[in-house]
């Protein structure tokens, strides 16, 4: 047995909360421990990322049930001596509710972390991820060893089938069914890949997961090959993900050391080993077909389908590849049953997902839900509502290769078929929250900025038109449109859509597609009237104070960047020179008596 | 590994950690507030924790909390079991906290030389 340790205590170490600086809080208090002779009795441990990552860096203590958010070195000394050594929690670090302001005495009262089923992060935040004990002790490979055991790979095909589990890449496909294909395609020499080239802008739960529970995708892809016929695996990550890639590495080595990875698995006779491949960070490469080829060492391009990878993959021979989540769910399956997994959600979309809460929410980081839970619920149940509680216009699902869902369809449930049917997709599941501040043209260019960077140049209906759909969109966003741009827009991103070689180029208008179909009137405005409704796109917002409100504090003129706000002679009042303004907006925010127009 | 070593690898790392999932049989509370601390606190705390490893016992939580009030009595320990009606010690020192554990915990026979009687504790009060 380990040494009696009075405390728990789970330091989030994801990368969100050591970006906040985890590590020299770790330090520290090791530091103070040792000072106080208390190491012995306290234990640290370094977990993956529980969610919020915005409240980093995060500790847990057990058995109080103590939360602590945003600790900095600083208040370290001081928080041990009172909560280690005198036993009060220390009040000014613990987190509080966004929503209420209250301290959070439990995690069922707080709805960020009450209203989420957790499936995929179930381990993440509570095992230490470069322990294999931990995560066996929370009933780490026990699928394995069942599936070895007990089932035949037949057995286990069915069981995900009847789970009804989809790939949670994107599209959607049947995971079942698309382990079926590997299964039948003919040869000796099979391959299985995880695709962890997370790379939506605000998608952070693949990284999530790698960083808080390696041990499950390394268990569910050793599944997958014994149900599949294929003995080896690859783990594509992007090199951005440092920490990932480490603790895969470490857990690698630890499955290795215990005999669950490498020869005669549980003694069944079945072998399975795992590789990482490290992606240099093309956004592309997270399309199967350019992942495959990077893998194999050349550049990452999309090549034509079919052949489709379970015919013709990786060195000419069968593959199949699936996303992080989609295998982070699997152990479960198998342990729980196909059955219970397929009673969460909606009928044609099971189980859960992990989105990445962003945007202008009180709660922002990464939640588990069931399949089909409504917008509304996360918006203003997880999410804690809208900042400053203005009012939500639309949120943002599916990153670059998603689309919109406007207000007035809150309470659509999220699932597969009803977000397609709205314009928007799943896909890997950001979730950006945005409200009357956001002009949702400006979000489109963003979008297609992403896009124009990622393109890998192959096919010219993607090369060319991204960056044609951009150009036109900054048109707009400058007011120096005419209406016929948006007919030319429109045929543009169809043309592309249909006429594109990867998934990447098809669905790279579809924010810009969602957009006109739901805020066409946002875009009109931008061209007839010569003005932005959310007063975002700076070509078309004047600054200009309003006489009868201004006191003359001149606290706009001191924080001008550019110097162009002066006092009229003789005058007490400030006024804008509009020819040198570079419509920064400090004026507008500064000034304390509402007294800076913005239009 | 097969699937036996793994149950056991299983049950033992759950020993371990059981201390973070679920509320445990006992909970021993030891008052470390300044008087607390001044009258040794903090050793009588160490002797119950190393007297819990020295004997392998892992379903017990060891919690330090504040002063009470009653400087007095202090160093105070609180044994609460599930179930049961919490015993309050007072004026505990290293012997009796070794105590507490071997006869208490482990015994299941109360340290009566030690206990603080409710009544009296509210007399003083």
């Amino acid at each position: 047995m380990a040494e009696f340790q009075r405390l728990h205590c789970f330091l989030c170490t994801g990368s969100g909360c050591v970006a906040a600086g985890a590590f020299d809080v770790r330090d520290k208090l090791r530091e103070e421990l040792e000072k106080h002779g208390l190491s012995e009795e306290i234990d640290i441990i370094d977990t993956g990322c529980a969610g919020l990552c915005e409240r980093g860096p995060r500790m847990n203590v057990w058995p109080d049930e103590i939360y602590y958010a945003q600790l900095q070195t600083k208040d370290i000394p001081k928080l041990v001596e009172e909560h280690f050594l005198k036993g009060r929690p220390y009040e000014p670090c613990r987190m509080t509710d966004t929503v209420s302001g209250d301290i959070i005495a439990s995690e069922m009262d707080f709805q960020f972390l009450s209203k989420q089923r957790r499936i995929v992060l179930e381990n993440c935040g509570v095992v230490n991820p470069e322990h294999i004990e931990e995560y066996i002790a929370r009933d780490g490979y026990l699928a394995l060893g069942k599936v070895l055991c007990e089932l035949q790979p037949a057995d286990v095909l069915a069981e995900i089938k009847k789970s009804g589990l989809r790939g949670r890449g994107g599209a959607g496909f049947p995971t079942g069914l698309k382990w079926q294909l590997l299964h039948d395609a003919p040869g000796d020499t099979k391959y299985i890949v995880c695709n962890a080239d997370e790379g939506d802008p605000g998608a952070f739960m693949d990284r999530s997961v790698l960083e808080g529970d390696p041990h499950r995708v390394i268990e569910a892809m050793a599944i997958k090959g014994y149900a599949t016929g294929a003995s080896k695996g690859f783990i594509y990550c992007r090199a951005e993900y440092a920490l990932a890639i480490l603790r895969l590495n470490i857990a690698l080595k630890q499955a290795r050391s215990y005999g669950l990875l490498g020869k005669n698995l549980f003694e069944r006779g079945f072998d399975f080993d795992i590789e990482i491949r490290v992606g240099a960070g093309a956004f592309v490469c997270g399309e199967e077909t350019a992942l495959m080829q990077s893998i194999e060492g050349h550049r990452g391009h999309p090549m034509p389908r079919p052949p489709f990878p379970t015919q013709k993959g990786l060195w000419g021979k069968p593959t199949s590849i699936n996303n992080v989540e989609t295998y982070a769910n699997i152990p479960w399956i198998i342990r729980q049953g196909g059955e219970a997994y397929a009673a969460i959600g909606t009928e044609k979309s099971k189980g859960t997902k992990v989105f990445a809460l962003a945007g202008n929410v009180r709660n922002t980081g990464l939640i588990e839900v069931p399949m089909g839970i409504t917008l509304r619920e996360i918006v203003f149940g997880i999410g804690g509502g809208i900042v400053e509680d203005r009012a939500f216009k639309a949120a943002q699902a599916g990153g670059p290769s998603g689309g919109c869902i406007p207000a007035e369809h809150l309470d659509t449930p999220l699932d597969y078929e009803s977000l397609t049917g709205l314009g928007a997709i799943l896909g890997s599941g950001g979730l950006i929250i945005m409200d009357e501040t956001s002009c949702m043209v400006d979000v489109a260019r963003f979008f297609m900025e992403f896009c124009v960077d990622e393109s890998c140049g192959k096919c010219v209906p993607c090369r060319a038109g991204t960056r044609q759909i951009w150009q036109l969109l900054t048109t707009i966003c400058n007011g120096e449109a005419v209406m016929e741009d948006l007919d030319r827009l429109e045929k543009l991103c169809l043309m592309m859509r249909d006429m594109s070689l990867c998934g990447l180029g098809m669905t790279a208008a579809n924010p810009v597609l969602s957009t006109l179909r739901h805020f066409r009137h946002e875009y009109e405005a931008h061209i007839k009237d010569k003005r932005c409704p959310a007063g975002v796109c700076r070509k078309l917002v004047t600054f200009s104070i309003a006489k009868e409100k201004c006191t003359g504090c001149g606290v706009c003129s001191r924080n001008c960047p550019v110097d162009t706000i002066f006092k009229m002679d003789g005058e007490r009042k400030y006024h804008i020179v509009q020819d040198a303004c570079i419509k920064c907006g400090s004026c507008f925010d500064v000034c304390n008596f509402d007294a800076v127009n913005k239009e | 590994m097969n699937l036996e070593e793994l149950r056991r690898l299983r049950e033992k790392a759950q020993r371990d950690m059981a201390l973070r999932t679920e509320h445990q049989r006992f909970r021993i509370k030891v008052s470390m507030g300044t008087s607390g601390l001044a009258k040794g606190a903090r050793e009588v705390m160490d002797a119950m924790v190393n007297e819990i490893e020295a004997r392998q016992l892992n379903d017990i939580e060891v919690v330090v909390t504040g002063s009470s009030g009653l400087e007095e009595l202090e160093p105070f320990v609180a044994v609460e079991e599930q179930g049961q009606t919490p015993v309050l010690y007072g004026r505990v020192d290293t012997p009796t906290a070794k105590k507490i554990i071997a006869e208490h915990v482990v015994g299941g026979q109360k340290v009566t030389t030690h206990i603080v009687q409710r009544q009296r504790a509210e007399e003083v009060q």
